[in-house]
Formats: structure tokens, C-alpha cells, sequence
């Protein structure tokens, strides 16, 4: 028995550092995954054109002609 | 995880766009400090109420002036605050957008990233506000053809001309809502010696100023400071005395926009004989002014549906679409 308890104390103490390690490594990967999506990135040429021209499409702006509409309703709330 | 933030740091007012929530904020960009412990009382609505009117150790301002920033210290504690009002903190760290006069300069630019980074964002990028009033007033800036905004704000005029999503002729003058107030202060103190403060000024301005004459003209009650005996007096103004008092100043942002159509590439200028001029700014509220501009440059003007709104909704529109608009941010194009 006086044999055994010391290396029941240090399997706790090694399962509790490898449950540390991986519990930081994966914060670290959810992190890295989230920051990846965040990130600048350098401009690339025609293909960054385009995509920037799409932006600024009748299409893609369809939320902010929404936002236009409810600024002007609240206007014409406020203004009876 | 954070939603991005676009910020309109104008002059008048500070107007901010939370991603995917709209307009969260619109109030005057006026700070009140205690001179004594530098201590922030209030900003924005608040310390608007308290200009003119507070004792010698409180004193309220306007951190930005004529388009440029003149306290840097008070635009950053200024900066913090929204951010903190529109919910950064150190685990929320967003992307913010700052759209500012296109007048500029380096070191102002530098001090709005740095305190927009130091306020806890993690990426800060300016926008001229010609440009995202071009996408917030919904123009077809994509297209190959020319489109111009003129935006009159508190402290500049801003007039750009805009072609496949870049600016091509940009002219910025350093005179808008708050010159035409000095303007109506001076006058009423030259004409009929009397002291008003910048709040009824603009309250002058609002109820009968205009660039041209009309029918509807009113006259208004106006109440100051005698300067010779230095009592409470009241007097009348009419709108034509008003119209006289504006005029240098309405004629210096009309010769701005002429100076632009005059640098504008010929194949652009013919465009804009055809999609006008578009007109965005709280100083573009002004009576007359649209059909003033309309008359001296011989182009269609329009006015926007919200010109108020307009700068903000843009760079909103910017965030929203981040990656794909960022080549238009001003760090981008140096």
C-alpha cells in the first residue's frame, strides 16, 4: 500500500499536466483558426480588383440600401 | 468573437456603425474635461449641452476642427470612449474602420490609427469621407463612368470624383457648417453689436440661413449680449441679412467644387454631365445651397436622402465586405 500511493500521486500529477497541455494547445489552435480568418492579407492584383469592384455591386449592396430605408423611416418617424 | 466597428470622427458629429447592427451612435463630437485633474466629464450629446456654459475648470471641446485634429490627447480619450460604449474591451478586439476628411495629414493619421489601436482595436484603417459617402449614398461607383460627391461637413468641403471603385480628382477646402456659424457670429456682432455664442449661431443658421433667395424666407428673434452696454438684448434678423453674412463663405465652397470639375479628366466631366453632382453633408442642409451649386456649375445636383448618415453607412458597407474593400483604405493605396 505504502508503495502504491506515490505513484497514484504522480499519475494524478502527470494526467494533470497533459490535461494543461492539451487544453492550451487547443485554445491555442482556436485561436490561431479564429485570428487566420481575421487576418490582412497583401493585396493581390486583378484578382483583389474584381473582388473589390463585386463589393461595391448593386447586388452586394442590397444591406445597405436596407440600412438606407430604415434611416429614413426612423426620419420620417421622428418628423411627422 | 467582435463585431468590426466604422466610425464617421467628423467635426459636428461622431457617428458609429457596429457589423451587422447598423447605427449604434450619432452625437456631437464634443468632449468635457475637468482642467484641473484632465478627468473626462462627458462626451458626445451631454457635453454638447454644456458649451458656453460651464465654469472656468470644466471646459467642453471639440477635439477636431476644421476637418484636422488640434487636441490629440482629447481626440484619443475620445476614441477610447466610443470604443468602450460600442463594447471593445480586452477579450472583444475589433477590426474599426475610421472614415476621416481626405485634408489629412500624416501625423494626424498616424494619431488616429495609434489611438484607435491603443483604445483596444486590433486593426485600425482610415477611409476619406468623400469616398465612403460615394458607397453610402449608394452611387455606382463600381462602373467606368464618373460620379461626384460633394461633402460639406462641419469643418471642410470635400469634392471627389469617383471611377471604378478609386478616387480620381479630389479638393478639399477647410470651410463647412461651423465657418458659416463664425461667419453669422461676426456679422451680428459687426452689424448690430452683438455677442452670440456658437450654439445660437448655428441655431440662426438652421432656422433662416440660406444660399439663395426665396418666398419662404422668415426672419428670427435672436437674443445675446449688448457689447456696448453689456446687457441681455434681442434683436431681428432677417433671412437676407443671414444670406449676406453666409455668402463669402457658401462662394468659397461652390469655387471648391468648380476647382474639382476643373481638374476632372474630360471623359469623366462628360459623365457627370449626365449623373450630376451628389450632394452629402449636414452643411448641404443649407436652403438653396443644392440649387446655388446646381446654377453656378451648370450641373444637375442631387441631394442625398440622409445626407448625415451617408459617410458612415458607406464605411459600414466597408466593414461589412472587409477583405474585398480593403485595397480602398487609405494605408492600402500609399
Amino acid at each position: 500500500m505504502s508503495t502504491m500511493l506515490p505513484m497514484l500521486a504522480a499519475t494524478s500529477v502527470a494526467s494533470l499536466v497533459f490535461a494543461a497541455i492539451s487544453i492550451s494547445a487547443a485554445a491555442t489552435l482556436a485561436y490561431l483558426v479564429v485570428t487566420d480568418g481575421r487576418r490582412t492579407r497583401p493585396v493581390d492584383g486583378a484578382a483583389q480588383f474584381r473582388r473589390h469592384l463585386d463589393a461595391l455591386s448593386d447586388d452586394s449592396r442590397e444591406h445597405l440600401r436596407k440600412q438606407i430605408r430604415v434611416v429614413r423611416e426612423q426620419r420620417q418617424v421622428k418628423q411627422p | 468573437m467582435a463585431r468590426d466597428l466604422a466610425i464617421d470622427l467628423g467635426t459636428a458629429n461622431t457617428l458609429v456603425y457596429k457589423q451587422g447592427e447598423g447605427i449604434i451612435m450619432n452625437e456631437p463630437t464634443v468632449i468635457a474635461k475637468n482642467r484641473r485633474t484632465n478627468e473626462v466629464l462627458a462626451t458626445g450629446r451631454e457635453a454638447w449641452d454644456m458649451i458656453g456654459r460651464t465654469p472656468s475648470f470644466i471646459v467642453a471641446v471639440r477635439p477636431l476642427r476644421g476637418g484636422a485634429i488640434t487636441d490629440f490627447e482629447t481626440t484619443e480619450q475620445m476614441i477610447r470612449l466610443l470604443l468602450k460604449r460600442a463594447g471593445v474591451s480586452r477579450f472583444a478586439r475589433p477590426k474599426v474602420l475610421i472614415c476621416v476628411p481626405s485634408a489629412i495629414t500624416e501625423v494626424e493619421r498616424r494619431a488616429v490609427t495609434e489611438a484607435t489601436r491603443r483604445a483596444g482595436a486590433a486593426d485600425a484603417q482610415l477611409l476619406e469621407q468623400p469616398m465612403a459617402a460615394a458607397i453610402g449614398a449608394d452611387l455606382p461607383i463600381e462602373e467606368p463612368a464618373g460620379n461626384m460627391v460633394v461633402d460639406i461637413g462641419g469643418g471642410t468641403t470635400e469634392t471627389a470624383v469617383i471611377s471604378l471603385g478609386g478616387i480620381v480628382t479630389l479638393r478639399a477646402e477647410r470651410v463647412g457648417g461651423f465657418t458659416m456659424d463664425e461667419a453669422i457670429q461676426g456679422w451680428v456682432r459687426k452689424e448690430h453689436g452683438l455677442a452670440i455664442g456658437e450654439r445660437t449661431a448655428e441655431e440662426i443658421k438652421v432656422q433662416i440661413g440660406s444660399a439663395l433667395a426665396s418666398n419662404a424666407d422668415r426672419s428670427a428673434e435672436v437674443k445675446g449680449r449688448d457689447l456696448i452696454t453689456g446687457l441681455p438684448k434681442t434683436i431681428v434678423l432677417t433671412a437676407a441679412e443671414i444670406r449676406e453674412a453666409l455668402d463669402d463663405v457658401v462662394t468659397q465652397m461652390i469655387d471648391s467644387v468648380k476647382e474639382c470639375l476643373a481638374m476632372t479628366p474630360p471623359e469623366l466631366a462628360q459623365d457627370l454631365l449626365t449623373s450630376g453632382i451628389y450632394l452629402v453633408g449636414g452643411g448641404a442642409l443649407l436652403r438653396g445651397f443644392a440649387d446655388r451649386l446646381q446654377y453656378e456649375t451648370k450641373v444637375s445636383v442631387r441631394m442625398s436622402p440622409q445626407p448625415l448618415e451617408a459617410v458612415v453607412l458607406g464605411a459600414g458597407h466597408c466593414i461589412e465586405n472587409y477583405q474585398a474593400l480593403r485595397g480602398m483604405f487609405m494605408d492600402a493605396r500609399r
